[in-house]
């Protein structure tokens, strides 16, 4: 199951989810697990997605909701869904996704 | 340090120096303390520390110890090249190096370091004992000025 060491995290991971109006990633997040590969890669590409949609709302001057910046709750997010994914036996899906940034 | 020129040689370099802790830094900026300017707009930065980051007390005034806060660092050339993209990504117009430390050699007393029991390859550097904000802020200057500074390593990672 993936933990948050915020609850700020888990608010801020579906506020891009979203945003992004992406079914998908909403209904893994609300789950908190992963069933297969394809869903352990959706993950681990949905991070670099809110990556960069936080930085394209960063420019647009969009506040966020949280007093604490985009990089910030960005970098927590990467350990908690990065640290679940390794749990889960899927490391290699988000190793994959690194190598493509 | 000098430049590494294949994934290789940095990935070596972290396997051979065990103990070895790591931080990607905008270049300019402070390896163990932030500026307003680094951070968020709303976010709350004390005397270079981002106090989300560690165990305050509610004034503010006393760091105390806490297993799972402190300033992140990397102990594996995996967790390590994660953090490094998402900084790079956040700056793009920024050069990004790499501090280090020896865990064992290079630590100011009164400071250690926790594994993150959620995510293999992330520390977090903590404090001992409770102590003022002042004191640690004084102890991460000490420690940053022993820390060793990879440059050059953006194209490897």
């Amino acid at each position: 199951m993936i933990e948050y060491k915020f609850k700020e995290e888990s608010d801020y991971v579906l506020y891009y989810a979203e945003k992004l109006q992406d079914s998908r990633a909403i209904e893994l997040l609300k789950q908190k697990e992963v069933k297969d590969s394809s869903d352990a890669l959706y993950l681990s590409k949905l991070f670099w997605r809110i990556i960069d949609a936080s930085i394209e709302d960063e420019k647009s001057g969009i506040v966020l909701p949280w007093s604490e910046g985009a990089e910030f709750w960005n970098e927590k997010l990467m350990n908690s869904l990065s640290g679940y994914l390794e749990r889960a036996g899927y490391e290699s899906e988000w190793d994959r996704t690194v190598d493509e940034q | 340090m000098e430049q590494f020129k294949t994934i290789n040689d940095l990935s070596a370099v972290i396997k051979e120096f065990e103990g070895m802790l790591s931080r990607p830094t905008c270049r300019l900026s402070h390896p163990t303390l932030y500026r307003n300017r680094d951070v968020g707009k709303n976010e709350k930065v004390l005397k270079g520390i981002r106090v989300k980051d560690w165990f305050l007390s509610e004034d503010e005034k006393w760091v105390l110890p806490h297993d799972q806060m402190g300033l992140s660092f990397s102990s594996t050339y995996k967790n390590l090249k994660s953090v490094y993209k998402l900084k790079e990504r956040h700056n793009p117009e920024k050069i990004i190096d790499i501090y280090w430390v020896l865990e064992k050699a290079d630590i100011p007393s009164g400071l250690k370091f926790v594994p993150d029991r959620s995510k293999k390859g992330h520390y977090f550097l903590t404090v001992t004992d409770q102590i003022l904000l002042k004191k640690l802020v004084e102890k991460l200057k000490f420690m940053a000025q022993r820390m060793s500074v990879i440059k050059g390593a953006g194209k490897v990672l």
